[in-house]
């Protein structure tokens, strides 16, 4: 299992200003392994930033970002393409989902490739989130909730350390983002694995081992 | 997987990526395979470019009209051709010295009389002599070869102009003709026999035995220098060059036969590098397609990327896309060069004869290279782009 630490990052976008009254920007930030974090922030201060970083999708401009003491920095394009096939996973805000592919057939793009956890598991999670109905429906033809629901199904169907989620609720009713948290706080405690979700809420409507103020 | 990329290029572009593709391969094989069957049709020895015998003489002058000079070749003559480059044999053609007179009788009250010389040479350098090419003393029958030209001469000037029937090559072998022959105060009469014809060489031949015989009989003190000269020599217009060079004359057509091997090998040199630059134009295309066919897709590779997915399987996924193109390009290709190969060399069979169905190895691997190449090209693009899409974003 890993830890992740955030070393003294400042994105080039902030000013000095802004980066003295948060915990992540220019700090040293540890999340350690099998936590589950909340990233609260309002709009703009970085909180999808962060998460970037740490999948890999940014490149860390100062500071560093470590994976278990082994810098992103210093990772090949293969070993960050192995790491997100098998540490880390992620639920974009802008979701990825693939519109002219059905639910299923997004979700398969991911799971093909380890066939873990098993299409069970998957058709289980789609019951609990109330999508089993729309798993053959391309996705472009779905409504953003249940778009959400299907990509943090698809950012589940893969072995990980870490599960990242960038506003992952952020479409859904409080029913329903209650059973998607849920769900996803069981995956992740059944796995040992840690979790950082970020949210525009100043107090999480989910639990969460720590919050973390951008 | 397949229909990640499926949305991303239509049916038009497709048909046009295809054709260029296939264009660029015919473009470049069909002058190789051009190139192949003249290669081979040039180089065979009894084909129309029979240019590895050349025949000299010296140029005849104004001083040998009025006597003086000489025709012949010494032996110093002789042994500085041998030394030209080039070179492999000379041969010294023998002539007769005394009278010959050839008589044939065509049915009883038409006779045909005519005076003849003889020349002779050794077998090596004539084109096919027939198996009973020989003479011995005391032989009564005296085998001749013409010229294939003689008989053409004969078919379509002396005949119909004397009234008398045309005759193939095989009645002409079968046709009988005395030879009388005079000189140093005897005579004699032999039979004489067409054996064969010779594309090669224009002269009236017989065995070198006959007339080596027939002049120490007939002519027994005339030792004469050759007149005419045959050379053996590997194909080269720098040799002619250096014939004219002494003076030497030979036969114009070979020269222009030359000329027109040069002419064939220019046009077809310039057709294969017509070629290439058609198939560098459509590896460029191609390339850009490829780069379009990316580009149009960075999106979907980038998120396969975030999925988890590694350049190299990507590179696969797209690559089996991409290369499927060069692919179908090569295998509409290669019939569609060997058709128009056979529309070509259809229309030329009746002056080079007969080519084999199958064109030589070096155009099919010359066209496979092209596919090679293009499989390469858009393998190396592909990679280059693979890898700018899944660097980080600042």
């Amino acid at each position: 299992m890993s830890d992740i630490l955030a070393d003294r990052i400042l994105p080039e976008f902030f000013t000095a200003v802004e980066h003295r009254v948060s915990d992540v920007w220019g700090q040293r930030l540890q999340f350690k392994s099998g936590g589950f974090y909340a990233l609260s922030a309002a709009s703009g201060k970085g909180k999808s930033t962060l998460l970037n970083y740490i999948f890999g999708v940014r490149r860390v401009p100062n500071g560093d970002l470590k994976w278990n003491d082994r810098s992103v920095l210093d990772m090949s394009p293969e070993e960050r393409s192995a790491l997100r096939s098998t540490k880390v996973s992620m639920v974009f805000q802008d979701l990825q989902l693939f519109g002219h592919l059905t639910a299923r057939e997004n979700i398969a793009i991911k799971l093909q490739r380890t066939n873990d956890p098993s299409w069970e598991s998957v058709l289980h999670w789609a019951q609990l989130l109330e999508v089993h109905s729309l798993l053959d429906r391309p996705c472009d033809r779905l409504s953003l909730g249940q778009q959400q629901r299907v990509a943090v199904m698809r950012a589940l169907a893969q072995p990980f350390e870490w599960l990242l989620m960038d506003e992952p609720t952020s479409h859904l009713d409080a029913n329903n983002a209650l059973r998607l948290m849920n769900l996803v706080r069981d995956e992740c405690s059944r796995r040992k694995a840690g979790c950082i979700v970020s949210t525009l809420e100043q107090k999480p409507s989910f639990e969460a081992d720590e919050t973390v103020y951008c | 997987m397949r229909r990640i990329l499926q949305q991303e290029i239509s049916k038009w572009q497709i048909a046009l990526v295809l054709t260029a593709s296939m264009l660029g391969m015919v473009c470049m094989g069909l002058p190789m395979m051009l190139a192949d069957d003249a290669q081979q049709m040039l180089q065979h020895e009894h084909r129309l470019f029979d240019d590895k015998f050349l025949v000299l003489n010296k140029r005849v002058s104004m001083m040998h009209a009025i006597g003086l000079g000489n025709l012949g070749f010494s032996a110093n003559e002789l042994d500085s051709l041998r030394k030209v480059k080039g070179v492999e044999k000379v041969g010294s053609f023998s002539n007769n010295a005394f009278e010959i007179w050839a008589e044939a009788d065509f049915g009883g009250a038409q006779v045909v009389r005519t005076q003849l010389f003889l020349e002779a040479i050794d077998d090596e350098f004539i084109d096919d002599p027939p198996a009973d090419w020989f003479w011995s003393v005391g032989q009564q029958e005296v085998p001749i070869m013409v010229p294939t030209d003689y008989l053409a001469l004969y078919n379509f000037g002396f005949a119909p102009g004397q009234n008398l029937p045309g005759i193939s090559k095989d009645l002409a072998k079968q046709s009988a003709f005395k030879l009388h022959v005079t000189g140093n105060g005897k005579s004699m009469q032999l039979d004489g026999r067409i054996a064969g014809f010779s594309d090669r060489i224009e002269t009236i031949l017989t065995p070198k035995s006959f007339l080596s015989w027939a002049n120490a009989q007939f002519a027994p003190q005339v030792v004469d220098a050759p007149k005419r000269v045959v050379v053996k020599a590997a194909e080269s217009v720098a040799l002619q060059q250096q014939m004219m060079e002494f003076g030497y004359e030979t036969n114009k057509e070979r020269l222009q036969s030359v000329r027109f091997q040069q002419l064939v090998r220019q046009v077809l040199t310039s057709l294969v590098f017509v070629g290439i630059v058609l198939v560098l134009l459509a590896v460029g295309s191609f390339i850009l397609f490829s780069t379009l066919l990316v580009t149009r897709s960075e999106s979907r590779l980038r998120t396969m990327f975030l999925l988890g997915y590694s350049r190299k399987e990507l590179a696969v996924l797209t690559g089996k896309r991409v290369l499927l193109f060069p692919a179908i390009a090569f295998v509409l290709a290669f019939p569609s060069a060997l058709a128009l190969r056979w529309m070509i060399v259809g229309e030329l069979r009746v002056f080079i004869g007969e080519v084999s169905f199958w064109p030589g190895w070096w155009p099919l691997l010359g066209m496979f290279g092209v596919l090679l190449l293009f499989a390469a090209a858009a393998v190396a693009d592909m990679w280059r782009q693979l890898t700018i899409i899944q660097r980080p974003m600042p």
